[in-house]
């Protein structure tokens, strides 16, 4: 049995992240822009950011391909630490290298940029940073970290921000700021959010009220990956972007996390001094559903029943409840879905040396060869 | 009081003249201008007739409609976009649309922010003005046109116009 809880809020804290909307001044915006200007818009950024030294390593994956990497929230999700040391050691289930935001944007029209890690070690170790072209906005310039130093991020995503800026004419005025497609991302074009997961708040019937008081705070809670049953994700993030500046922004959100956590673990200790026996069973019930479900069902259906379960289960480890045996199996399963990530990843910018490696990996993985598996 | 012709509440009261006979209408601002429009004032009225002084107390009703029709159909010179494809998408077409749309935009601004001003990050580079901004959109879509039309002395002509603002652009102002 393993005791003792996750360290640095994980257990409901997933990750944290900042993302820019910036618009190129020279063209309108994506909604009235035709074939033609959306492929200029792709070459200004493609060639702006090859003339940076700092930049030009950036890998152009054509995001049609990346749609099909819709298992992205999984790859979200694998955050999630079971106090294992074979989890510990496993550093293929640490997240390394960027990809485009799937979750919560439209699909991508044309590509996305990575950063390879290369890159990101002299940006001073960007955590993990996409750049999207052509979505809602020209660009979208995003950080993501697994912890809650939004700060530190700030400095990063504002160094990359200021090199783009450096070849390419951002639409701005000094009234409205950072122009935007959309009129609620005008000023700061900043969004800062924190993914968390609450799955005794939404069971206790608390997080009405918990929701309302955030309001009251500027602070909006979305369902992370839509609404209904596997509502127990949620993006608490700024409401506001223009008239508050990026820092009071960062403030904004990351003010509202401590009480955010303390209420879910209240509630979740609750559930424990009810019903301790009943929430273990159905979370190694749903434990060994998980682990019979198909993670390559593309389906919505499918998608809600896994998220579902993966809530239990998560939840189920925050509280302790889980043994090392499914622990490991925890961990065997992201592992896998994580490397199928990459494979597809590496297969979008052709990488087949890479690809076939991967391949044998998740073939021994899916035959149980677990030690094999890891990462050499 | 509830309209005559509907189950709505009542709040026009008309009586007119039809005729000898006085007759007393109650009825809601949908249905009393429907009764209006169809109530035939005689041309040959010199009077002001009832019907006449209750269509002008109407006039404030339709003027909003007639507003309301006359701002959607108001078009961005720049992209084009009307402000009902705004209203109906939540996407404006290009920068130029917080000029263009500007005394519209600012209430809708305030409601969402909270506030009408900018403050943080600009741009390292300096701040072109959106006119300059908006104007390279323009250029650079009549240079397409006049290219489709085989007319290169006017695209070199506007090809040296969008060169000279990217060149101010670049000079950091």
């Amino acid at each position: 049995m393993i005791d003792e809880k996750i360290d640095n809020n994980n257990d409901v804290i997933i990750s944290s992240r900042i993302r820019l909307a910036r618009n190129i001044a020279d063209f309108p915006f994506i909604s009235t822009c035709s074939d033609d200007q959306r492929n200029e818009i792709e070459n200004a950024v493609r060639d702006g950011l090859m003339h940076d030294d700092q930049l030009s390593e950036l890998t152009f994956v054509d995001s049609l391909e990346l749609e099909s990497l819709e298992r992205q929230f999984l790859l979200d999700l694998q955050l999630i630490t079971v106090p294992d040391p074979v989890a510990a050691e496993n550093s293929d289930i640490e997240p390394e290298q960027a990809t485009t935001d799937t979750v919560e944007s439209k699909p991508a029209t044309q590509e996305s940029a990575a950063l390879e890690p290369a890159v990101v070690d002299t940006l001073s170790s960007l955590d993990d940073v996409s750049l999207t072209v052509n979505e809602e906005d020209h660009l979208r310039i995003t950080i993501s970290r697994s912890d809650l130093d939004l700060e530190s991020a700030w400095d990063q995503l504002c160094y990359l921000d200021d090199r783009i800026e450096q070849h390419l004419n951002y639409a701005f005025s000094p009234r409205w700021g950072y122009l935007t497609a959309c009129p609620a991302n005008v000023g700061t074009g900043m969004r800062v959010s924190v993914l968390v997961h609450l799955p005794a708040l939404v069971m206790t019937g608390q997080l009405e009220k918990v929701f309302r008081t955030l309001q009251r705070l500027n602070v909006v809670a979305r369902g992370a990956f839509g609404e209904g049953a596997t509502g127990d994700f949620f993006r608490i993030s700024n409401q506001a972007t223009l008239g508050i500046n990026e820092s009071e922004l960062i403030d904004q959100v990351s003010s509202v996390i401590p009480s955010l956590v303390k209420y879910e673990r209240e509630a979740r200790n609750f559930l424990l001094a009810e019903n301790r026996e009943g929430v273990r069973r159905d979370v190694t019930e749903a434990l060994d559903e998980l682990c019979k479900s198909d993670l390559d069902d593309p389906s919505e259906e499918s998608n809600e029943q896994v998220m579902a379960l993966l809530s239990k289960v998560r939840m189920g480890c925050g509280m302790g409840l889980l043994i090392q045996d499914d622990a490991n199996r925890v961990n065997r399963l992201f592992g896998l879905v994580h490397l199928r990530h990459r494979l597809l990843a590496a297969v979008a910018r052709e990488d087949y040396r890479q690809a076939s490696e991967l391949r044998d990996r998740i073939q021994r993985l899916e035959h149980g060869q677990w030690n094999e598996g890891r990462p050499t | 009081m509830k309209c005559q012709k509907c189950q709505k509440q009542a709040t026009f009261h008309i009586t007119d003249l039809t005729g000898d006979d006085l007759l007393a209408l109650h009825l809601c601002p949908d249905c009393a201008k429907q009764y209006l429009k169809t109530d035939e004032v005689p041309d040959d009225a010199d009077a002001p007739t009832m019907s006449g002084v209750l269509q002008k107390q109407l006039k404030p009703l339709e003027q909003a409609a007639e507003d309301l029709r006359e701002l959607d159909s108001k078009e961005c010179p720049i992209c084009g976009i009307s402000f009902y494809e705004f209203r109906q998408a939540g996407r404006l077409g290009c920068p130029h649309d917080y000029v263009f749309f500007g005394s519209e935009l600012e209430p809708l601004l305030v409601n969402v922010h909270g506030d009408n001003q900018h403050v943080g990050k600009q741009p390292t580079r300096g701040v072109r003005d959106t006119e300059s901004q908006t104007e390279l959109i323009r250029l650079r879509r009549q240079m397409k046109e006049v290219v489709e039309q085989e007319d290169y002395e006017k695209a070199t002509e506007l090809r040296d116009q969008i060169r000279k603002i990217e060149g101010e652009g670049q000079s950091g102002d």
